[in-house]
């Protein structure tokens, strides 16, 4: 592996993740002419309704899939090497499960606690700060679990537990709610990307860039885990506390990105998959920037066909990120039974 | 002056586990052993009997319930992490779960205690990783990855990665498990290389003892829950070696060193025939349960006839005629 090959991936993704990021925002239910987007970019004036397109929904769910992306792939990159399970992913400590058990106690309870009415919380602050607490909630209870228990198997366990049972408290508070409340947090579990205002971006942006500069600083941990936990002891790594230290960027990665966009799945399981066989690499120094990029690029492709262009409709981003990613799983799990291991 | 002339001194240890904070469960007790640089050990004993745990209490990885471990005079608990990095490495048995990575980026493991913050090998640590796949006979194998590697030659990399770890100690736990004969001396031999060129303690658990006996400086012996230490010869002598399979099917030879299967009535035959085949004739025989006795009746004679070996038995007054030993042993058992 020559440093050269890895600048010409690099190179690559970097022109890939542009070419998409252009397509993302011309496409979509109201296509916008590339001449209009030169003028857009240049400061012209353009067409009123075209800035708002561009302005108020498309740039924003653009930088949106990009950021959501990188978080997702990082973290579920740093959950398969910790827990080293190569179904391992951002969700699997149970942020998710924490972040909805928070929209569905603001949404699903909401009116009989608060003023608000249901129909209209997506892209509520309120329910992105809910969701943030409840990601943070299951975030302390792991990092509390994660200083007494030694076992990383059972850390993870617990996680997966204490996910479904969260699971099954906001399946009750499903049923005791009302249909109209019941659909805005059912489209809530179907993750969207255009729910950011650009003021939004504000926080979302810094807070991922804080969490992968944090995976970034224990790359040389993630390294040593490769081999596992004894391995990485001996070799002078403090187990304990870097293992605190990735369940936190995880948590604050994956529970940003679900507090503001839903539960996205399988971007985070395939990504890292697809990175280790494009760099055959296990080194997280590549592996980084590598399922950065790719995180970046799929989920803006995702986008893409989930607004469906020249139709004016949009699916949700969860079902196509699934339909795209159970795929690749798939022919991960089946490729790698040539190989001994995925990770 | 020298702190200490012991890599590794030992003195009233008990391993074993914490099941809570005031129950123990020790595994073995009153251990008092030591080792030098250049010297390879051998620690032997049946399974379950604490050698994972030894090796694992001397890397830091299990707490000793009592006593001390002394590096060069430091204690260990009061060793820092990553000075202890740079002092003792440990290799376990190799098993499938090898992360899929190429041979260089598994050797370059043992390199992390002394790289920076992100772990970015210098031309120095690239240089010292190439030098220890060719130390144990894997030039040009620094691109390949582990899944397509053999068992001994897995072994080989994870031995080079605690070369580049550059620790005085070496702990290994069963470097020799589920390889063929043949590797199993290769490895031992190379430990021992290593013990003696580069001035190393190695410290290695295995079930081979034949192999250990004939190679290891010195034999840790785990004897009704403590670890006697001597030459492996010595602990032949005193009858030490032999006790340790007392309880099983098996008895120690003490004319080769090995350990035989033991049966307790032994059918009685007198061989006859010269050389290789008299050699191998008897080896089977005693296989089957037999003892050769110059005085028995039944006599199984070995000829070689236009250059095919053939076996005359007389057995019980009635005559055979076997043209390999297969049909012999299957008649005789």
């Amino acid at each position: 592996m020559t440093i050269s090959r890895y600048s010409i991936i690099a190179t690559v993704l970097i022109l890939l993740l542009i070419l998409l990021f252009f397509f993302d925002i011309i496409l979509g239910s109201v296509d916008i002419s590339f001449i209009e987007l030169w003028n857009f970019v240049q400061l012209k004036e353009v067409n009123a309704n075209t800035e708002a397109i561009l302005l108020k929904f498309r740039l924003p769910k653009a930088i949106t899939a990009i950021f959501a992306g990188i978080a997702l792939s990082v973290s579920g990159l740093q959950m398969q090497t910790v827990f080293r399970n190569p179904l391992a992913g951002p969700y699997v400590l149970g942020i998710s499960a924490g972040a909805s058990l928070g929209v569905a106690l603001i949404v699903l309870l909401g009116q009989q606690f608060f003023w608000m009415q249901g129909t209209d919380f997506l892209g509520n602050s309120l329910l992105i700060l809910f969701a943030w607490l409840g990601s943070a909630f299951v975030m302390f209870i792991i990092l509390f679990v994660s200083m007494r228990v030694r076992d990383v198997l059972i850390i993870l366990i617990l996680g997966m537990m204490f996910g479904s049972g969260i699971s099954a408290i906001v399946s009750i508070l499903q049923y005791f709610s009302n249909e109209s409340d019941l659909k805005v947090f059912v489209i809530w579990t179907m993750g969207s990307l255009s729910g950011i205002t650009i003021s939004q971006l504000y926080i979302f942006i810094p807070i991922v860039i804080l969490g992968v500069f944090i995976v970034l600083l224990s790359v040389k941990s993630l390294n040593a885990m490769l081999l596992g936990e004894d391995y990485a002891q001996t070799l002078g790594i403090n187990l304990r506390m870097w293992r605190i230290i990735i369940f936190f960027s995880t948590s604050i990665l994956a529970g940003t990105v679900t507090a503001f966009c839903g539960p996205i799945g399988f971007i985070g399981i395939a990504v890292p998959h697809v990175t280790r066989m494009l760099l055959q690499t296990s080194d997280h120094r590549h592996l980084l920037w590598g399922t950065s990029l790719i995180g970046a690029n799929m989920l803006l492709f995702s986008d893409i066909i989930a607004q469906l262009p020249g139709v004016n409709i949009s699916l949700p981003i969860n079902s196509i990120t699934a339909i795209l990613g159970i795929p690749i799983v798939i022919w991960i799990i089946l490729s790698a039974s040539k190989r001994s291991s995925f990770i | 002056m020298k702190i200490s002339e012991f890599t590794i001194k030992i003195t009233n240890l008990t391993i074993g586990y914490k099941q809570t904070k005031d129950r123990l469960h020790s595994v073995l007790k009153n251990i008092n052993l030591e080792g030098k640089q250049g010297e390879i050990i051998a620690l032997v004993g049946a399974n379950g009997r604490g050698k994972s745990t030894l090796l694992k209490t001397f890397s830091r990885l299990l707490e000793p319930l009592s006593g001390k471990i002394m590096f060069h005079g430091k204690l260990l608990q009061n060793i820092q992490n990553k000075e202890l990095a740079m002092k003792v490495s440990f290799t376990k048995a190799v098993g499938g779960e090898l992360a899929n990575m190429s041979v260089f980026e598994l050797v370059a493991m043992g390199r992390i205690p002394y790289t920076n913050w992100i772990g970015r090998l210098t031309e120095k640590d690239k240089l010292i990783i190439l030098t220890a796949l060719c130390d144990v006979g894997l030039e040009g194998f620094d691109q390949r990855r582990m899944i397509e590697l053999s068992d001994g030659e897995k072994q080989k990399v994870l031995i080079a990665r605690s070369l580049v770890q550059d620790t005085e100690l070496i702990l290994l736990d069963e470097p020799t498990a589920f390889l063929d004969l043949s590797n199993k001396y290769e490895i031992v031999f190379l430990l021992k290389k290593i013990a003696k060129e580069k001035n190393k303690c190695i410290i290695f658990s295995t079930h081979d003892l034949h192999i250990a006996t004939k190679n290891a400086d010195k034999m840790w012996l785990i004897y009704q829950k403590t670890i006697l230490q001597a030459a492996p010869e010595d602990l032949i002598l005193d009858g030490h070696f032999e006790k340790i399979f007392t309880n099983t099917s098996l008895k120690f030879d003490y004319k080769t060193g090995e350990f035989i299967p033991f049966f307790v009535q032994k059918r009685k035959i007198k061989l006859i025939g010269e050389g290789r085949a008299l050699l191998w004739t008897q080896r089977a025989l005693e296989r089957a349960g037999f003892e050769l006795n110059e005085l028995d009746k039944n006599v199984l004679h070995v000829k070689k006839i236009n250059n095919y070996f053939v076996w005359e038995l007389n057995y019980y007054s009635k005559m055979y005629e076997f043209h390999s030993i297969y049909e012999l042993l299957r008649i005789l058992s």
